[in-house]
């Protein structure tokens, strides 16, 4: 196995990390790193953890992943919150494998390309964020020159995995920094790092209508975006986390299209429609659909899964508070379950008629609450295409 | 002539209309005493007729299907031994518009929270408080359980004047819980369902 230091990290250690190497030498605050190539040699990795501390966050550097013609997103692994050698040494075998991983092969393929049997894998420290997200640097559906940063507290895997409705901050002005208009979420989970790795806890109601940011916040991840955007020289999109008063950058990725499709990171490319009814509580959200029928399922509900019911009366009041959306067979803009979902601030479906048959239990899905649709996410055959 | 239910009665109806709650909650719904409801509680479950089950941070006690059919059977006989069925019946059906009414202003309000759209609220839901007190008045001559929607509803339409949230706001008891709690009661001495 060699190792290299992320600030050191050339284009042989792939994409993702090659990225974070310049980024690095233009004095952008990375997380401190290494990336490992080759076969896994756990001697040398206590050393880098030794050196780096725990937990840690591990993901692969794929060769062509990340390359402006090409997004490879969510194809390849990531592995948060890991600690002990052994641990760590088994996070990187899997990332370094992934460029072989059907998925991944599958992807490369239709852009004409083969994959690595193995990736480059990037070992940094994992940034214990009070509030994290993305951030991009051209308006996502009008291309405008602006920052467009969607936001929420804890780690950033709530934004990026599409599991909350964030604050979306938009930060006019090309050079200068301009006015901060902000459009806030609901972010009814949040994501941290607990004694055993990540953790997903239901957040109060209070709280999830409350700002992540404050203006001179966004305007101080707005100007660390646009740095980036300088140092790589094209539009990118920034996964950043605010550790104590440190701005951090987690990632960065070249923008792909330039119609540019909102779906490639923290939004949702949606496959088949499932079912579809009256979207009665706004937001777009995914995750773990669990068919319920009665109050003694209610055991196997957890924070961020999607409620799907025939109906609900006052004992399912309190599981609004632990879900990311609720689905019912029954009623409308005014029933029970629609007006509780908007005072919990999450998505919600009702009326969608033949929900409990068409949704299976355990199955991920998407839930548009303006819509009013639930669908499939989109498999790697429907991923758009880079231009 | 009006009548007291059976603490037992009671203590089952509190927890469905509870939804979820612990037990503080369900001997605090009729005013029974901790104590007794604590027993109570024990023994509805030992026979099958509620469970106490957690998930994620929240724990409290619900009906079994069992507990739900006998609660249903109970109030039936309980409201037909005080001949009082055609009146829930008649309170049901005066119900129903008023629904309407009630869920059209917390939605109003939670889709566009302006100053206006409070202030219809707050006048279509004076207008309901108005008939919610007559409609109780003649639940309760027939049971005395029916007591105090009314008292609850007019104090959480006065609170919403200063916090919204004491209209449709699911932690404190709102105009639309209070509302929507009286709703599952006439469903329940009904034997209807949703």
């Amino acid at each position: 196995m060699r190792l290299v230091d992320l600030a050191d990290a050339g284009p042989e250690c792939g994409g993702k990390a090659y990225a974070l190497g310049r980024l690095v030498r233009a004095g952008v605050d990375v997380p401190e790193g290494v990336v490992a190539l080759g076969e896994v040699d756990a001697l040398a990795l206590r050393e880098v953890l030794a050196r780096l501390g725990e937990p840690l966050a591990v993901r692969s550097s794929g060769l062509h992943e990340d390359s402006a013609s090409a997004s490879f997103a969510g194809q390849l692994e990531t592995v948060l919150g890991v600690a002990g050698t052994e641990a760590v040494a088994e996070a990187v075998e899997r990332c370094a494998r992934s460029g072989g991983t059907d998925r991944a092969r599958a992807y490369a393929r239709r852009l004409g390309r083969t994959t690595e049997t193995r990736v480059p894998v990037i070992v940094q420290r994992l940034v214990a964020a009070q509030v994290a997200g993305v951030a991009f640097t051209r308006e996502p559906t009008t291309g405008a020159d602006a920052v467009v940063i969607e936001a929420a507290r804890g780690l950033g895997e709530s934004v990026v995995g599409g599991t909350v409705v964030p604050d979306r901050y938009t930060v006019s002005g090309g050079s200068g920094i301009g006015g901060v208009e902000v459009r806030v979420g609901s972010k009814a989970t949040r994501v941290d790092l607990g004694p055993d790795g990540l953790r997903r806890s239901a957040v109060g109601y209070a709280d999830r209508r409350r700002p992540s940011l404050t203006d001179a916040m966004a305007a101080e991840v707005a100007e660390a975006a646009r740095h980036v955007e300088a140092v790589l020289g094209h539009a990118v999109d920034v996964e950043w986390a605010v550790e104590g008063d440190r701005l951090w950058v987690l990632q960065a990725r070249p923008i792909t299209t330039s119609a540019f499709s909102r779906s490639r990171r923290s939004g949702h490319d949606t496959g088949r429609v499932l079912v579809s009814g009256t979207g009665s509580s706004s937001g777009t959200v995914g995750g773990t659909a669990r068919v319920v029928r009665g109050v003694d399922e209610f055991g196997r509900i957890g924070p961020g899964d999607i409620l799907v019911c025939r109906t609900t009366d006052p004992a399912w009041t309190p599981l609004f508070g632990i879900v990311a959306a609720v689905v019912t067979e029954t009623g409308g803009l005014l029933s029970h379950a629609s007006i509780v979902a908007r005072e919990a601030g999450i998505p919600a479906v009702v009326g969608a008629v033949g929900a409990l048959s068409r949704i299976g239990d355990g199955e991920a899905v998407v839930v548009d609450g303006a819509r009013g649709t639930v669908a499939a996410p989109a498999r790697l055959s429907e991923h758009r295409r880079g231009e | 002539m009006t009548q007291a239910s059976t603490p037992d009665l009671l203590t089952l109806h509190a927890v469905r209309l509870t939804g979820f709650g612990d037990t503080p909650e369900v001997a605090a719904r009729f005013g029974l005493r901790l104590d007794e409801t604590a027993g109570r509680l024990e023994a509805h479950r030992a026979a099958g007729r509620v469970a106490r089950s957690a998930f994620a941070a929240v724990s409290g006690w619900s009906l079994t299907e069992e507990g739900r059919r006998l609660g249903e059977s109970l109030l039936r006989d309980e409201i037909d031994a005080v001949g009082g069925r055609e009146i829930v019946v008649e309170a049901h059906r005066a119900f129903v518009p008023l629904n309407d009414v009630v869920a059209h202003a917390c939605t109003t309000v939670q889709l566009d929270p302006s100053p206006e759209n409070h202030e219809a609220a707050w006048q279509a839901l004076s207008g309901v408080a108005a008939d919610l007190s007559g409609l109780e008045d003649r639940l309760a001559d027939c049971l005395t359980r029916f007591e105090g929607y009314h008292r609850r509803f007019a104090t959480a339409l006065f609170r919403s004047d200063d916090d919204p949230a004491w209209l449709t706001g699911t932690d404190v008891d709102s105009c639309h819980r209070v509302w929507f709690e009286l709703h599952e009661d006439l469903i329940a001495t009904l034997g209807l369902s949703r």
